[in-house]
């Protein structure tokens, strides 16, 4: 989308145009749901969570800056509204610890992308990225996957550009030692997420 | 950033297939929270006649200010 049209439709969507809403979400819906399930590794929650971004936009949307860069924008509120996730879900899990032991659970579980993978080396990768760190991965998939600009990842995850290059460099070293070790499948899944 | 061949693997996995159905819905429920803000919203005249606001409003301060000076003047006995 090129920013004379990003520009239009921002405009539009401040007047309330359902048009304009369609377009963004034509251009941005898979975008946000795949960001959303590889840093959560669970497609139940990031179709919750891109529905909530999508809400939040069309309730802001009368609020939005005239030069708003959409992108970005939707993917900050994916992302907050990930974070948010993981305290409730932190907040649940110090409350039930007792009950954990009744939980089944699974460590061996592969994500959902890991297991429509069409071949070996995807499989690799996507294993490899699923059992990196959060903030490692949600670098990774920003930058390398949903092709946002150095600087807009930065915006997105809060940091300034330097300290998300750092962190793309160690991300990147890290997916490189995990396609290298071939340790991946034997990776644990961190627990703040796993169901 | 695409030149390195580790982050290319990762620019080339398959997109990920949200649930279409689910889309639909989350798609009309935000038409429909359009609709309700766009009813909420106060209205406002035509673009062509807000063109015209400034000018409508600037000629009424004039206006008003002009008798102001007229009535000073008036009282002082200058007019």
């Amino acid at each position: 989308m090129d920013r004379e049209t990003e520009l239009t439709l921002v405009r539009r969507l401040r007047e309330g145009d359902a048009a304009a809403f369609d377009a963004v979400h034509a251009e941005f819906h898979a975008r946000l749901f795949g960001f959303l399930a590889r840093l959560s590794r669970r497609r139940d929650v990031a179709e919750d969570l891109v529905e909530e971004t999508w809400l939040r936009l069309v309730g802001h949307s009368a609020r939005l800056q005239a030069d708003t860069r959409l992108g970005p924008w939707l993917f900050t509120v994916a992302r907050n509204l990930y974070v948010s996730y993981c305290r409730s879900r932190a907040l649940e899990d110090s409350q039930a610890s007792s009950l954990l032991a009744l939980w089944p659970f699974n460590p061996d579980q592969s994500s959902p992308f890991e297991e429509a993978a069409a071949n070996e080396l995807e499989r690799r990768v996507e294993a490899a990225l699923a059992a990196m760190p959060a903030g490692a991965r949600e670098v990774l998939l920003l930058v390398a996957v949903e092709g946002l600009q150095p600087s807009e990842a930065a915006e997105v995850c809060g940091v300034t550009p330097e300290a998300l290059r750092q962190r793309l460099s160690r991300a990147r070293a890290l997916l490189a030692r995990a396609l290298e070790d071939g340790e991946v499948s034997g990776l644990p899944i961190p627990s703040e997420v796993t169901p | 950033m695409t030149g390195d061949p580790l982050l290319r693997r990762l620019e080339r996995l398959p997109p990920a297939g949200p649930d279409a159905a689910r889309a639909e819905r989350v798609r009309t429920r935000c038409h429909k929270a359009l609709a309700r803000q766009a009813a909420q919203r106060p209205s406002r005249p035509p673009a062509k006649w807000r063109r015209w606001e400034p000018a409508l409003i600037g000629g009424l301060c004039l206006a008003y200010l002009t008798e102001v000076l007229h009535e000073a003047l008036h009282l002082y006995g200058l007019s």
